[in-house]
Formats: structure tokens, C-alpha cells, sequence
């Protein structure tokens, strides 16, 4: 749940950078349709798609949960939560979006390395 | 149908599905909204429906840990409270209920009777009659009005229809609200009005919309036979028209008439007390097959060719509805068959079924699901509050000053004495609960009683004051309540905080400090309520910004 919850978050983070307003709020007066953001935007939402695909795929291949099954609810429940944890962090706290999502993605990264290790 | 042409036909033809599409959103919300949003609070509050169960009865504070030994010690107290049991349904404790219930009849009148018993001595335990979480968890999808059952049928149909209602504007809102892709991640909570009510809606509509919609349709698919009998009509004819027993029957695994321990309507006159049975072996070799899985329960009935015992593992234990079951012979302790269907079918249906109970969540799965459900009860007390703002909105456009019309007077009287009344409602059974002599007779009912008429008092409250102060004073006085709650259970049981948090028993402690913490919440939610009224005239004269506002634009104000 966690790890799921961890990635699902820094995904979910990205996607609502790569939109014009999130990004603004997070870096307020950078002109958004300008090529190099306006690539940059394009990245970050790639990256978004990428980290959920991933964080199902890991989630469905290294389960925790007793079925496979109870894996992929666990993690539809993680999905839904991260949003609304994202959209918190978009309301109330937009400049530190950035650093939250990449700090979920560091921490996601070592729960699974400390899952590995275990 | 060359290129030029098609676009804007297409883009009329998208907006005038979109516009129908809003009628019905609008129109399949309202007219059973507040139904959906009591429908939708009970059962969420049903996830927790054995620590309501408990924390209503504060009798079996305290009770130890069960043992292996537990169900052979708790068929020995039953025999011996009741000689002549000819048939019993006994459920085991785990840790969110720790005592041993069964349920058994008799060779007398038939009916079966609820006994309590301690998990390891057998000792009967006398707890409070009382309506428990189960009225919560009835209400929420057959609108029980009285501990007994009435109207039962007829309240499952018309949650039926309403649920039907919620997946029509579930549906419709993903279309009605087209930018809730585009807005997925925005709440503007400060720019007040109809733009943050808006927000709210499409938030909290969008991020759990999975929740929602599994919720809604499984609950639809749990009552199929109820509102679907046809295909069963037709599968499965009987003598007097349909068997319905048999499709019931095949849905557990089973073949109609086989020997069974499960409850049977009626009871056999000729039926046979129980000899003693040696539950150990069997469960011996149930924990062997499941490979240490938990044993839920053990039922025992006489049949003709001498007793059957059927274990069945415990619910929590898989996704799929339905848990398994070990049947035995009980005078010879052999396995006769392994009840475990796996069919396509029986397995979509034990998987909705499952999804919607969420018997298998742990405590923090428990906690979030609960956490959606308040979402969803948000959702819907938004959109209602929405109507009324949309409708001000737009009178207020076309005449500055005019006072509430009748419609709009009603909705919101109606959202604050159903939506806000219901929290009230709540905490009053809880007070009921506690302040009614244990001893008062039909108490249950009695409870009901308190919750109805708390529920009608806030009703009455929102239709003689549909504004601010409405809402004020029915969330405040539930708020208080709710705060108040711990301290009314520390000075009338010995399960409170003082006794629950030193000893670690999160089950007792979570549901007092639950009741504090909402209670604030409320009280919050009141300040707030009062606070904000007084610059309220000013905001109404703004002239009403559109809703179709550009990002930019909006990132100006």
C-alpha cells in the first residue's frame, strides 16, 4: 500500500505540473507556452503515465497482498488516494509540489529496495 | 462527409448530448439525492459495523483473547444453557469481535435465538439490547425504520432505484463535467461561490470515482434477484413456479437437497437434539487444507442420515465473497465435500459482492475506503448545495433584489434538515444507546425512536430557517454532541478513554476518539458557517462570474 501510495503520488505530481496552471502556481511567473517549459511540461507528463504503469506493473509482479488480485484493488485504493493527496498539495501548498513529488519517488524507490532486501 | 462540412455538426450534436446529458445529471441527482446521501453515510459507517456493534454494547469491554480451544468450550456452554439445540450457527471471535456469537434453535418454537459467550471461559454474556452498527448497515440498503423488519422489501426496491439514479448521474457527471479531466487537480477553495461549490463537486467527484462506481454497481448486483428475477424465472422452474432455493443453492456450490448445515426457513418439527460433536479433529483438518487460514464460523444441523458440521473460513480471509466451506459427517468426523464454486460467473458475482463488503481490508484499507465514502457523502451534499447556488446564481442575475422562491426555500431546507440532519440523527442513537435504562423494554425501537426524531426536529429546523444559521445551528449542536460523546461514555460505562487508551485497545479508543475528532470537525465547520455569513450580501451583488472563465483569467483575479 505504501510503495503504491509512494509512486502514485510522485506520478500523480507530475501530471498535475505538466498542467499550465499547476505549473505556474509551482514556479509562479514563468510563461508557460514558451518552447523549452512548454517541452518540459510534455516530459514531466510522460513521466506521469510512465511512474503509474509503473507502479502497477511492480505492484502486480511483486505482490505483498495474499492474491494478485487483492494486489491490483490495494492498489486502485493507492491510486485514488494519491490523487486526493496530490490535489491537497495543488491547493494548499503549490510551490512545494516539485520537491514532494520527487521526495515520494525517493521514498517509493527505497521501500522497494528495502522490499528487495528483505 | 467531407472534411469541411463535419466538425461543426458534430460539435452541436456533442453539445446537445452534453446538455441532455446535464438535464438528467441534474435531475437524476436531485430528486433522490438526499436518499443517496443518508444511503451513502449509513454505509459507510457500516464499515465499521462490528466496532459500532461493540462499542454499543460496552458490557463486553474487556474480554480476553480466544483460544484454540475456543469453539469445543463454546458448544459445551450451549449445550449446557440449552440441552434440546437441534441447530446452531456459531461465528468465531477474531479481533474486531472478541466475544463468540451463535445463533441456535431449539425443539421448541423454531426460532432461532442469539446467545453471547465468553471467549474463554463459555461463560453467557448480558449485553444491552440495542439496535447496534447492524441498523446503520440495514438502513443503508433497506431504509429499516423498525428493529424488527418492516417494510423491508419495499425499502431494498427503493434503495434499488436510487442506486440505479446514482449510477445515471455518475455517468452523466463524467460527460455534464467535461473539464473534470482538464480541472483534475483543482480545488480554488478561497474564490468562494459557486466556482469553489463547483470545484468541491468535481473533486471529490472525480478523484474516487473507481470507489463510487464499484460501490454503486455492486450494490446493484448483490440484489439481482430482487430486481432482476427473470433469468432466474427461467433457469430454474420448480413445482410452484420457480425454485429460487435451487439458483440460491448452485450460487453457494451446493446441489439442491443435498445434506446441510446452513439456516433453513421454518425448522423440522422431528428435528433431533444434537449429540455432542468433536469439532477438534475437523478443525484440525481445516486449518490443514487452508494451510492456516483463518476458521469464521462453524454451523451444525441434524439430518436424517445423522449430523453435518460445516466449516467455513473466515470472510476476511480473500477478495471473493462467499468464503469457502469444509462440510463433515459429525458422528464420524469424515470429509464429505469441499464447497468452493469457481465458476466465471459465481466468481464475478463473489468479487462485486466482496469489493462492496470489504471484509478482506485490514485496518488502514478500512480506514481509506471509510475515507472515500465520506468523500462520495461530500460529493453528493455538494452537488445538492449546488443546485440552490446555480439557481440564486442565476435569479440574482436577472433581478437584483428578490427574495428566496418557494422551490429554492424547500432545497435548502431540505439539505439542511436531511443532509445536516443526519449527523444529529446519528449522534442522538448513540446517546440513546447509553442514556436509556438497560432494562427498558423494546429498546432497540426505542433507540430508532431517538435517531427519527432527532433527524425530524433538524428537518424542521431547516425548513423554518433555510440559511446560514440553519445550517449553523443543526451541524453545531451535532458537533457538540459528537465532542461530548467520550465524556458521556467515561460517566456512564467502564469502557472509556481512561480505561481503553492505557490498555492499548484501539478498537474502544478509536471510536471515542472518532467522535471527538468529528466533532470538532463540525464545530469548525459551524465557526466557519458563522463567520463567513456577514460578508455575505456583498459577494451575492458581485456580478456572478462565468463559469467557463479561462485559466488565465482566473489566475488574474
Amino acid at each position: 500500500m505504501l510503495t503504491d501510495f509512494l509512486l502514485c503520488f510522485a506520478a500523480w505530481s507530475a501530471l498535475a505540473l505538466a498542467m499550465d496552471r499547476h505549473y505556474e502556481e509551482a514556479w509562479p511567473g514563468s510563461d508557460t507556452e514558451a518552447a523549452p517549459i512548454a517541452r518540459r511540461r510534455q516530459q514531466l507528463a510522460l513521466t506521469g503515465c510512465l511512474l503509474l504503469t509503473l507502479s502497477l506493473s511492480l505492484a502486480l509482479t511483486l505482490p505483498t497482498h495474499s492474491s494478485r488480485a487483492l494486489a491490483a484493488v490495494v492498489w486502485v485504493v493507492a491510486l485514488s488516494l494519491s490523487a486526493v493527496a496530490a490535489t491537497a498539495a495543488s491547493t494548499w501548498m503549490p510551490q512545494q509540489q516539485p520537491l514532494l513529488g520527487l521526495g515520494a519517488l525517493a521514498a517509493g524507490a527505497i521501500s522497494l529496495l528495502l522490499r528487495a532486501l528483505a | 462527409m467531407s472534411r469541411s462540412t463535419t466538425p461543426p455538426a458534430k460539435s452541436t450534436a456533442q453539445e446537445g448530448f452534453r446538455q441532455a446529458m446535464s438535464w438528467l445529471h441534474t435531475w437524476s441527482g436531485l430528486v433522490l439525492g438526499w436518499l443517496l446521501f443518508a444511503i451513502f453515510v449509513t454505509g459507510t459507517l457500516s464499515f465499521f459495523k462490528n466496532e459500532f456493534n461493540l462499542w454499543m454494547r460496552p458490557e463486553l469491554h474487556g474480554l480476553p483473547a480466544a483460544d484454540s480451544l475456543v469453539a469445543q468450550r463454546a458448544q459445551q456452554a450451549l449445550r449446557a444453557h440449552a440441552p434440546d439445540v437441534t441447530q446452531f450457527i456459531m461465528r468465531l471471535p477474531d479481533p474486531r469481535t472478541p466475544a463468540v456469537t451463535v445463533l441456535w434453535r431449539g425443539t421448541g418454537n423454531g426460532r432461532f435465538e442469539t446467545l453471547m459467550l465468553h471467549p474463554q471461559t463459555g461463560a453467557v454474556l448480558q449485553a444491552r439490547e440495542t439496535a447496534g452498527g447492524e441498523f446503520f448497515y440495514r438502513f443503508h440498503f433497506e431504509l429499516r425504520t423498525a428493529h424488527s423488519g418492516r417494510w423491508t422489501l419495499q425499502g431494498r426496491w427503493i434503495v434499488g432505484v436510487a442506486t440505479l439514479l446514482m449510477f445515471v448521474a455518475l455517468l452523466t457527471g463524467v460527460v455534464t463535467h467535461r473539464r473534470i479531466f482538464k480541472d483534475f487537480f483543482t480545488f480554488r477553495p478561497r474564490k468562494g461561490g459557486q466556482r469553489a461549490w463547483l470545484d468541491a463537486h468535481n473533486v471529490s467527484g472525480v478523484l474516487a470515482l473507481p470507489f463510487y462506481l464499484m460501490i454503486t454497481f455492486s450494490g446493484l448486483m448483490i440484489f439481482h434477484a430482487i430486481y432482476m428475477p427473470a433469468g432466474i424465472n427461467a433457469g430454474y422452474p420448480g413445482a410452484q413456479g420457480t425454485d429460487t432455493q435451487a439458483y440460491f443453492d448452485e450460487l453457494q456450490g451446493d446441489v439442491a437437497g443435498a445434506r446441510s448445515a446452513r439456516r433453513t426457513r421454518g425448522g423440522d418439527a422431528q428435528a433431533q437434539p444434537l449429540p455432542e460433536i468433536k469439532l477438534a479433529p475437523m478443525l484440525e483438518q481445516a486449518g490443514h487444507i487452508w494451510q492456516g487460514g483463518r476458521v469464521g464460523g462453524i454451523s451444525v444441523a441434524g439430518s436424517p442420515q445423522g449430523p453435518v458440521v460445516e466449516i467455513t473460513r473466515h470472510d476476511g480471509d480473500r477478495l471473493q465473497y462467499g468464503p469457502p466451506r469444509l462440510r463433515f459427517d459429525g458422528s464420524t468426523g469424515s470429509l464429505l465435500n469441499e464447497l468452493n464454486p469457481q465458476g466465471p460467473a459465481i466468481k464475478t458475482y463473489g468479487v462485486l459482492y466482496g469489493l462492496h463488503l470489504a471484509r478482506f481490508a485490514d485496518t488502514g484499507l478500512r480506514w481509506t475506503l471509510f475515507g472515500f465514502g465520506v468523500l462520495g457523502s461530500l460529493m453528493i451534499a455538494s452537488g445538492m448545495v449546488l443546485w440552490s447556488v446555480k439557481r440564486r446564481a442565476q435569479s440574482q442575475r436577472k433581478a437584483a433584489v428578490a427574495g428566496l422562491p418557494f422551490d429554492e426555500r424547500l432545497v435548502a431546507g431540505l439539505n439542511i434538515g436531511l443532509m445536516g440532519g443526519l449527523p444529529l440523527a446519528i449522534a442522538a442513537i448513540l446517546y440513546a444507546n447509553r442514556l436509556l435504562p438497560a432494562t427498558l423494554p423494546q429498546r432497540p425501537d426505542a433507540e430508532l425512536l431517538w435517531f427519527f426524531s432527532a433527524w425530524g426536529l433538524a428537518l424542521l429546523v431547516g425548513l423554518l430557517w433555510p440559511q446560514r444559521s440553519g445550517w449553523a445551528a443543526v451541524l453545531g449542536t451535532a458537533g457538540l454532541g459528537f465532542l461530548a460523546l467520550p465524556l458521556l461514555n467515561a460517566l456512564t460505562t467502564a469502557a472509556h478513554l481512561g480505561a481503553s487508551l492505557p490498555a492499548h485497545e484501539w478498537v474502544w479508543a478509536g471510536m471515542d476518539l472518532s467522535f471527538s475528532v468529528f466533532g470538532l470537525l463540525l464545530i469548525g465547520l459551524t465557526r466557519h458557517l458563522l463567520h463567513r455569513s456577514a460578508p455575505l450580501p456583498q459577494r451575492a451583488a458581485r456580478p456572478a462570474r462565468s463559469a467557463a472563465a479561462t485559466p488565465t483569467t482566473t489566475q488574474e483575479a
